[in-house]
Order: structure tokens, then C-alpha cells, then sequence
């Protein structure tokens, strides 16, 4: 394909070098030796018994962060092929889909690091003598944290595909591999890359918590950002968890800079609307440049020849299908399939995980998830106070949302497992009761949604509504009540449901924490499945994350779910 | 100049759909029709009249339940490599230039890379889009935007291009500039363009347009006539014949509509399985208001009239059979009269104007009957959504049950016959709050 006609820039300084090369010529090298560096770096000659020194000193911070950061992006690699395999299969197939999303649906609700000893073991035995199987262990449950919600918005986009461009494909006869690269991705794209960029800020909680990985016998530290912390926390160094706070702060920014900033650039040309347009600065910059933008060109043509290659001769008429008797007899056997399945799947559970486990265990376990839950729904309450009139406030505010969202993001993308030590020091210092105190630990991190959400809400309310409230003079409160309230409600409660899952994950954390030899421990089926790991009990942490699966499923299936519909179709038409 | 030997035809076309108690909806019935060698043919009908659901089969997007399309003589079984189809809302890419638009068509043809970048640039610049070939979609406006679904249907070289509505989307000036151009390019097409159909509800546009129009009856669609066009002279305004001929159209559009009424057991109004229009209560006030206006002696010109109001004849049809089931007019001929009802009513004031709305809605439409006796005989005096739908489902597909639904719930609502709460989904009678 030859585009050259129409390209305005090559014109007249066909292969000249300007100063805007050198710029950027110079950040890719840094770039590219700083990645391969780090990748030189994953130390796989340890055994898993030696513990990594992790030193305190600042100089090191760049380099853990460097390591921590490589881990995240593996797992967004990861995660964005399970997504464009596993999702599209569900979108595609029916019987694919019977089974991915109702499981994804479960695997997103379930708390992952109350796995991350069971699979860290997995990955040890799998590679024996290495530390290769605590990388893939830490990896992998940085990729659980950032792989759901992705998958999930490439199956509904491809779902939601408008009517005229199924029909189109059809028209012109496009191989359904045509159809996924031209229409199907390009039409799920915007949405992919604000979840990709959604996963990544959920994944530094992650980071934190997975790269020291706590056995019985032994604790293995891999160097990186969450390990430098951890042994900030044992040694009581509060100086070394200021600079790994700012050292993550500077990354998350840069991350945000120079991945995310030309993606939504480059994404603007795939909305309808001009209105969405966003420019990075680092795409400004390249463009600017003469010999690497020439580069660019060349390889931009190269890749459009390998992603759109035209499927020469490729011209079978499809025939429509005519077995209606055919599809309800594979029906029926699909259905007893996954029947057998889900009972072979329930008879290992009980026989393997759970053999020694009493009735008195599972009911106290069971009284203990219901203390997270008694602590998660107040706190929610409590954040709804606080969060809905502040969020309202900035919402109807169009210059101070603009300057407060990007703030947010910040925040919500930082790993409040941070600075769990800090408030653990002044529990102990007080004297405070860690049963209440521990509390606001639990949504710390999520509350970010909640805020998010309720100023994404009030920007939207229509411009019309709001001034018919502001001629009739409602009051305050009258406003509150008649317009705003329902017209943010369906994002609130989208803004709730993430909060209170999140909060179940960061019991696991929060409920247990150290800080220079203490332990502070509040009651809860967190602490518990915390402690039991500790204690090598593994069919006690089973029970345990068990326990905490069925209360985070029924919750969502009994209270969000039905609570999410009405929600949907009595406010959404605002 | 025209053979008689068919390119595309259709033969005994029928497409139903599954209602509720296995029984099917007839959405296309009979369709015999052929699309000959240098014509241009329009389709014209109401709304739901099946037109778009009998391109998709034309077109071997869609299958149909009973019949068989041949292209060529022989029939088909999936999409036609010789037939183009140009959609309503352009169905534009916005992720890919106007260039790489265009050369989607050619995506499942075997082509070298430089004929498929030759091709598209003509198929651009015959639609006059030349100089746009790096613009996005969204930099595009409606007018131009349909240009570029026309060169993505051209670059294929058709035989025959199908069109859905091409032109409704677009500001009147815009519409009549690209049909003119259309026109254009037609009287001096390539070797390859054959024939036109294009399914409109503009019935100035298949007159400017077509060699042959066809009518559309609804509920099943089928062909109710069929207009042969021989113009001399320029098609517009100026030229008498012009005029007759739209006049012509509207006529037997009214012929259709009053078959239709009168067909089936319901001289005293429409029965349960009637589908009633999908026209709003303010819609008819406004026709009314207007008819009452420009008539002398309580008859009107229809052509005349749509054609000062600016009024599609779907949204117009659709509203005269409102006004011919509630018995406020009367169509004869492309004339609407308006009866004593009609007369009174659009002198009536508001309140009068409910009033009356509710006699004639209880006196003519036997879903009102029905529904306000279902709530009567009750015993809490108001019936769930689904009982009546069930109702409904059983003669339509869940879609046009749903649409039939609300429409009798806003006339209802509106003649204060029953009252209808969205929340708890019942129907109750208005005076028992």
C-alpha cells in the first residue's frame, strides 16, 4: 500500500536530521538500555531459601523501581493476550461464552492475594532451585489484578458492535479475521485502553503486596519497590518509606507520560467526535523530528501491510445455516457437561482443600468474614458521607474537575499499602483500639472510586437540567434530591461496587500488618486467612478464602446485582 | 434501450417471524420482483413496511423464510459479489480515512496493491471527493459522508447498487444536491453499473429518481402497485408531468392505506390484531390543526399538502391512518376529508379535544376495549404489562408488540382512559387514581 501521496510532512525535509531527533534519539536509547538492563537483572541463579538483600539506601530506589515497574508491564503484556484471545473467544463463540464470563465474573470477585502463597508454591515446584517461580508467582498475581476488567470490556465492545457494521462485513464478504483487525478491534480500542490504563493503577497495590512472598519456613524478597518497602517496615525506617512513596510517585507519572499519553493521543482518532481529542507532548515531539519520523513512516507503512493484509482471493459465499435440531441437541450436551464439571470441581474442593476442617472452624470463620463485612459496610457509609457532597461540589465546578481529576487518578493509582505502617506507628503510639482503627485502612484505597465516580456523574448532568433547577430556585437540598442524586446514581453505584470489592482484597493486608516487630491484628476473615498462611495451615487458609468467596459472591449477586438493575432502568434515561 | 432479461429477481418471497404461541408474524409476503437491465426502481411505503428487511434478502445479507432470489438465473446463497449496498447512517468506519474506507469494499477481492489503490482513487474522485482521501470520518459532514459510502459501494464496479434510505439522513439541500449528482453519474456510469433500487420514503425523491416505483402495503409488506415512469422533460417542479406524477404517487399510497382498512372483520373499528401506527398524540393535534387550516369544504390535496409541510410519507401515512381509525378523516383518492368528528375536534378546546379523543379511541380501536375492560374486570382494578403484551405477542414479534404497546398506552394516557405506571408496570383505570 502506498500512502506517500497524501503524507503532507515528508514534503521537502526528506532526510535531514533536526535537534528534535537527537532529543528523542537520546530518550529511546535511555529507554531501551535501562529495560534491558533491568531485564539482565531478574536473578534466576538464587535458591529459593537465600533472602535477596534489600538495601535501604536511596540509590537503589530507581533500580527496584525500574524492576517493579518491568513486573507490572509483563503482566499487562500478559494480560493483554488473554484478553484478545480469551475475550474475543467469549464475544465469538456461544458456548465459549457460557463458560468465560460467568467465571470471570467470579475470578474478578474472589480476593487474589489470599492466593498468592498458593500459587507461589505451584511456581516454585515448578522450577526447582530458581527464584524464576517467585518472579512468575509475583507476576502472575500482578496479572490477576489487571487481567479481568480488560478482558471483560473487549467481550461487551465486541458484543455492543453496531448492527451497520456487522452488516457491513457481511456485504463485503470480510473473513471473520478481517472483521476482528479492521472493525471489531479498532471498534473496542478506547474502551481497552482506559481499563489497560485502570489495570495498571490497580496492579501498584499488587506490586506491594506480592513481591515479598511470607512461607513458613522462609520468606522470599525479590528486589523491587514492594521488598524495599517491606524492609522499610521491618527495620521501622520511616525516612526510607518517604523516598520509595516520592520514587513511586515520579514512576506512576512517567508510566502515565510515556505510555498513556501518546495512546490517548493516538486514540482520538477513533472516537466520532473531535470533542475528545487529547495531545501528548511526546507525540508533539516526535513528530517534530525529521529522520525518525521518516523511520517512522517506513515502518508504519510495513505494519499496515502485515495488519491489514488483503485476504487475496479469499471470496468463498457463505452459505446460511439450516440446523435448528442440530443446536438444541449441542445445547443439551454443553449443559450436562458443565453440570459434570462443576460437580467433579466441587467433590475435588471438599476432598483435597477442606479434608480437615471442623464445623466449629468454619463457623468461626464464617463469624469472622461477618466482622469484615460489619467493617467494610460502615466504612462505606462513612465514605459516602464524605465523598458524594465533596464530589458533587467539584462536579458542578467544569475548572476546578478539571484540575482535581488528574489528581484523583494519581491517588487512586497509589498503593495505599504504603503507608499502612505509618498509621500502624501511631496505633501503637496512642494506644488505639486496632479493632476500630485498622478500619479505614480497608478502604483507604478504593474510596478513590466512589469520589471519581460521583464527579464523572455531576459532569454529565445536562446542562438544560441544571439551569431548569437553577430558575425554579430550588433549594440546596431540593437539588440535591430531585436532580442531582438521580442523575449521578447509576455511577455511583458503579463507583460502590468497585469500592467494596476492592475493600475485600485489602482486608487481607490491611488487617494484619507489621511494623518493626509488631504485629497489630484486628479481627476479621483478612487477618485470618493472613495468619493461617503464616502458620502453614493450608486447609484453614482455603477455608478461610473460601469463606470470603461466598460472602464477596452472594454479596454481589444478592445486594449489587439486583441493586445495579434497578438503578440502570429507573435513572438512566437522565 | 431496456431488455427484459432480469439481472437480480425475487420469487415468492416470504419472511416471518416466531410470535409468541409459535404462531408467525408476517413481515414480507408474496414478493415477486425483478430488477431489469438499465433502471432505476424505487420502493416506497410506510414504515415497517418490511422495504429495508427485502433489500437485506435482495442483497443475500438475509435469508428469506419461503422463495428464493436468482441472480442471473441462478439462486443465491449468501452476499452477491455483482451488488453493492449503500446503508442509511453511512456506516463509515471512523478508525480508518476516506481512502482506506473505499478500499474496504475491495478487502475480499484478489487484487495487486496498486490496482486496489487505483480503483479506490477513481471510485473518489467520481463521487467528487477527490482531495479528501486522508480525512477521518468524523471530519466529514453528513452530505460528504454519504459520498464516501457511495464510492465504497462504486469501487466494487456493481452491477447493481442497493441503497437503504440514502438520502434521509441528510438535510433537505444536501439530500437534493447528492440525487442530483447521483443522477449524474448514472447517465454516464461505467460499463458495469447496471440498475438502481433504492427503498425511499420520500415520494418526491423516487419521482426525481426512478424509472419505476413501487408500492409498499404493510402488515405483511407486499407490492400493492406499481407505477411506470415516462418523464419528458426536466423532473421537477416546472414540468406538469412532474407534478402529476407525484400526485399519481400519492394516490395510490392512499389507495393502499384504505385497502388496508377496510380489509379484515372490523367495520367498527380495528380489531385486536391490527397494528396500529406508531404515531404520537401530538403529531395527529398538529395534522389536524393544519388540515383544519388549509381546507375548503373539509377536503384537502394530500400532495399538496406534504409537500407544504415538508412531511415524509412515512410520518404523514402513518399519522392519515391514525386519523382513519379514530374516524376524523377520511382518504379518498389522495384527498383527505375531514368528517364531522374531525371537524368538531379541531375547533374542540383541550379538554373537549380529550373527551372526544376518549369516544372515538373506545368506539374504534378494540385494544382500548379491550384493555379497559381486562382492568374492570379485575379484582384490584389495574392488569400487569405482561397480560397485555401476552396478548399482543401472540399476534406480533416481541419488538412490534412492545411499540403497539406504547402507542396505546400514550393515547390512552392521553384520552385519560387508563392510567399506566412505568414503575410497578400496571394499567389502571384513570378515575380510580
Amino acid at each position: 500500500m502506498n500512502f506517500k501521496r497524501f503524507d503532507l510532512k515528508r514534503a521537502s525535509e526528506y532526510s535531514t536530521i533536526n535537534c528534535w531527533d537527537l532529543i528523542v534519539f537520546s530518550m529511546i536509547v535511555a529507554l531501551f538500555f535501562s529495560t534491558a538492563w533491568s531485564f539482565s537483572q531478574f536473578d534466576a541463579s538464587l535458591l529459593p531459601n537465600q533472602t535477596n538483600d534489600i538495601h535501604l539506601e536511596v540509590s537503589y530506589l530507581p533500580v527496584y523501581a525500574l524492576k517493579s515497574t518491568l513486573r507490572m508491564f509483563i503482566g499487562l503484556f500478559i494480560s493483554l493476550i488473554f484478553t484478545l484471545t480469551v475475550g474475543t473467544l467469549a464475544a465469538k463463540n456461544e458456548y465459549a461464552e457460557r463458560i468465560i464470563i460467568p467465571m470471570i465474573d467470579i475470578l474478578q470477585s474472589v480476593p487474589i492475594l489470599g492466593f498468592l502463597s498458593f500459587f507461589s508454591w505451584g511456581f516454585l515446584m515448578f522450577f526447582p532451585g530458581t527464584q524464576f517461580g517467585a518472579e512468575c508467582a509475583a507476576i502472575f498475581a500482578i496479572f490477576t489484578s489487571q487481567v479481568w476488567n480488560m478482558t471483560l470490556s473487549l467481550y461487551q465492545s465486541i458484543k455492543s458492535l453496531p448492527e451497520a457494521y456487522t452488516e457491513l462485513c457481511n456485504h463485503y464478504q470480510l473473513s471473520s479475521w478481517q472483521k476482528f483487525l479492521r472493525v471489531e478491534l479498532p471498534f473496542a480500542m478506547p474502551s481497552l485502553v482506559i481499563n489497560m490504563m485502570l489495570s495498571l493503577s490497580a496492579s501498584w497495590f499488587f506490586v506491594v503486596a506480592s513481591e515479598v512472598i511470607n512461607f513458613q519456613m522462609f520468606t522470599i524478597k525479590l528486589p523491587g519497590i514492594g521488598s524495599y518497602i517491606q524492609q522499610a517496615d521491618d527495620l521501622g525506617r520511616i525516612d526510607a518509606i518517604g523516598y520509595a512513596l516520592l520514587t513511586m510517585l515520579i514512576t506512576i507519572l512517567i508510566c502515565n507520560q510515556i505510555i498513556f499519553g501518546p495512546l490517548f493521543h493516538w486514540l482520538g482518532k477513533f472516537h466520532d467526535d473531535k470533542e475528545t481529542e487529547y495531545r501528548s507532548w511526546l507525540v508533539m515531539l516526535f513528530l517534530r523530528t525529521s529522520l525518525i519520523q521518516n523511520f517512522l513512516q517506513t515502518m508504519k507503512g510495513y505494519f499496515a501491510k502485515i495488519y491489514y493484509p488483503p485476504l487475496k482471493g479469499f471470496n468463498k459465499i457463505h452459505a446460511p445455516r439450516h440446523h435448528h435440531l442440530k443446536k438444541e441437541y449441542k445445547d443439551f450436551i454443553w449443559t450436562v457437561f458443565e453440570v459434570i464439571t462443576l460437580i467433579v470441581f466441587c467433590v475435588i474442593l471438599s476432598n483435597q482443600l477442606l479434608q480437615n476442617v471442623t464445623l466449629p472452624q468454619c463457623l468461626i470463620a464464617i463469624q469472622l468474614g461477618f466482622y469484615t463485612f460489619v467493617r467494610i459496610a460502615i466504612m462505606l457509609i462513612l465514605c459516602l458521607i464524605i465523598w458524594v457532597p465533596i464530589g458533587i461540589w467539584i462536579g458542578l465546578r467544569p475548572k476546578v474537575s478539571q484540575k482535581a481529576l488528574p489528581f484523583i487518578q494519581l491517588l487512586a493509582a497509589f498503593p495505599v499499602n504504603l503507608i499502612y505502617p505509618l498509621i500502624t506507628l501511631l496505633i501503637i503510639k496512642y494506644q488505639l483500639n486496632p479493632e476500630i482503627w485498622v478500619s479505614p485502612l480497608i478502604i483507604l484505597g478504593t474510596q478513590w472510586y466512589i469520589l471519581f465516580n460521583v464527579i464523572a456523574g455531576t459532569k454529565n448532568i445536562p446542562k438544560d437540567l441544571q439551569m431548569v433547577s437553577n430558575s425554579l430556585n430550588l433549594t440546596t437540598i431540593g437539588k440535591f434530591k430531585s436532580l442531582i442524586l438521580p442523575a449521578i446514581m447509576p455511577d455511583l453505584m458503579t463507583g460502590i461496587v468497585t469500592a467494596a470489592g476492592g475493600a475485600w482484597n485489602a482486608c487481607i493486608v490491611a488487617e494484619y500488618i507489621t511494623w518493626n516487630g509488631n504485629t497489630i491484628i484486628a479481627s476479621g476473615i483478612g487477618s485470618y486467612i493472613t495468619e493461617a498462611t503464616y502458620q502453614n495451615a493450608f486447609n484453614l487458609q482455603a477455608l478461610g478464602i473460601l469463606v470470603m468467596c461466598i460472602y464477596v459472591l452472594l454479596i454481589n449477586r444478592l445486594v449489587w446485582a439486583p441493586l445495579y438493575q434497578f438503578t440502570i432502568e429507573r435513572f438512566k434515561s437522565l | 434501450m431496456r431488455s427484459s432479461k432480469a439481472i437480480l429477481r425475487a420469487q415468492g418471497i416470504q419472511k416471518s417471524f416466531k410470535t409468541n404461541d409459535n404462531n408467525h408474524f408476517l413481515v414480507l409476503d408474496h414478493i415477486d420482483l425483478s430488477i431489469n437491465k438499465n433502471e432505476i426502481i424505487a420502493i416506497i411505503g410506510k414504515s415497517g413496511s418490511g422495504k429495508s428487511t427485502l433489500l437485506r434478502i435482495l442483497s443475500g445479507l438475509s435469508t428469506p423464510s419461503e422463495g428464493t432470489v436468482f441472480w442471473d438465473n441462478k439462486p443465491i446463497t449468501g452476499p452477491v459479489n455483482g451488488v453493492s449496498m449503500v446503508f442509511q447512517n453511512f456506516a463509515l468506519l471512523p478508525w480508518l480515512t476516506v481512502l482506506q474506507n473505499v478500499m474496504l469494499g475491495l478487502d475480499s477481492i484478489p487484487l495487486s496493491d496498486q490496482e486496489r489503490l487505483e480503483r479506490s482513487l477513481k471510485a473518489i474522485d467520481d463521487v467528487g471527493m477527490d482531495g479528501f482521501e486522508s480525512a477521518y470520518p468524523r471530519e466529514l459532514s453528513g452530505g460528504m459522508s454519504q459520498r464516501v459510502g457511495l464510492a465504497r459501494a462504486l469501487v466494487i464496479d456493481p452491477r447493481v447498487i442497493l441503497m437503504d434510505e440514502p438520502f434521509s439522513s441528510l438535510d433537505i439541500l444536501t439530500a437534493e444536491n447528492l440525487r442530483a449528482d447521483l443522477l449524474d453519474m448514472w447517465q454516464k456510469k461505467s460499463k458495469a453499473l447496471e440498475a438502481i433500487l433504492l427503498v425511499t420514503h420520500n415520494i418526491e425523491e423516487a419521482a426525481y429518481l426512478a424509472d419505476r416505483i413501487l408500492i409498499f402495503s404493510n402488515n405483511p409488506g407486499q407490492v400493492a402497485s406499481e407505477i411506470k415512469v415516462n418523464l419528458t422533460g426536466n423532473r421537477d417542479e416546472s414540468n406538469p408531468e412532474f407534478k402529476a406524477l407525484v400526485d399519481k404517487i400519492y394516490q395510490h399510497m392512499s389507495q393502499v392505506q384504505r385497502i388496508q382498512k377496510n380489509k379484515g372483520p372490523h367495520s367498527k373499528g380495528t380489531p385486536l390484531n391490527y397494528r396500529l401506527p406508531n404515531s404520537s398524540v401530538s403529531e395527529v393535534l398538529g395534522i389536524l390543526e393544519a388540515l383544519e387550516v388549509s381546507s375548503t369544504d373539509q377536503t384537502t390535496d394530500l400532495a399538496e399538502f406534504g409537500e407544504e409541510h415538508a412531511l415524509d410519507v412515512d410520518d404523514l401515512f402513518a399519522i392519515m391512518e391514525v386519523m382513519e381509525i379514530l374516524d376524523f378523516a377520511h382518504i379518498r383518492k389522495g384527498k383527505i376529508q375531514l368528517t364531522q368528528e374531525g371537524v368538531l375536534f379541531s375547533k374542540a378546546d383541550i379538554q373537549q379535544q380529550k373527551k372526544l379523543f376518549a369516544t372515538q379511541l373506545l368506539s374504534h380501536v378494540e385494544l382500548a376495549m379491550f384493555i379497559t375492560k381486562s382492568i374492570r374486570h379485575s379484582s384490584n382494578h389495574a392488569i400487569d404489562k405482561t397480560h397485555i403484551m401476552k396478548k399482543l405477542k401472540s399476534f406480533f414479534s416481541k419488538d412490534i408488540a412492545e411499540e403497539i404497546f406504547f402507542t396505546i398506552v400514550e393515547w390512552g394516557r392521553y384520552a385519560e382512559v387508563f392510567a399506566y405506571d412505568a414503575d410497578s408496570e400496571q394499567l389502571t383505570l384513570e378515575d380510580l387514581g
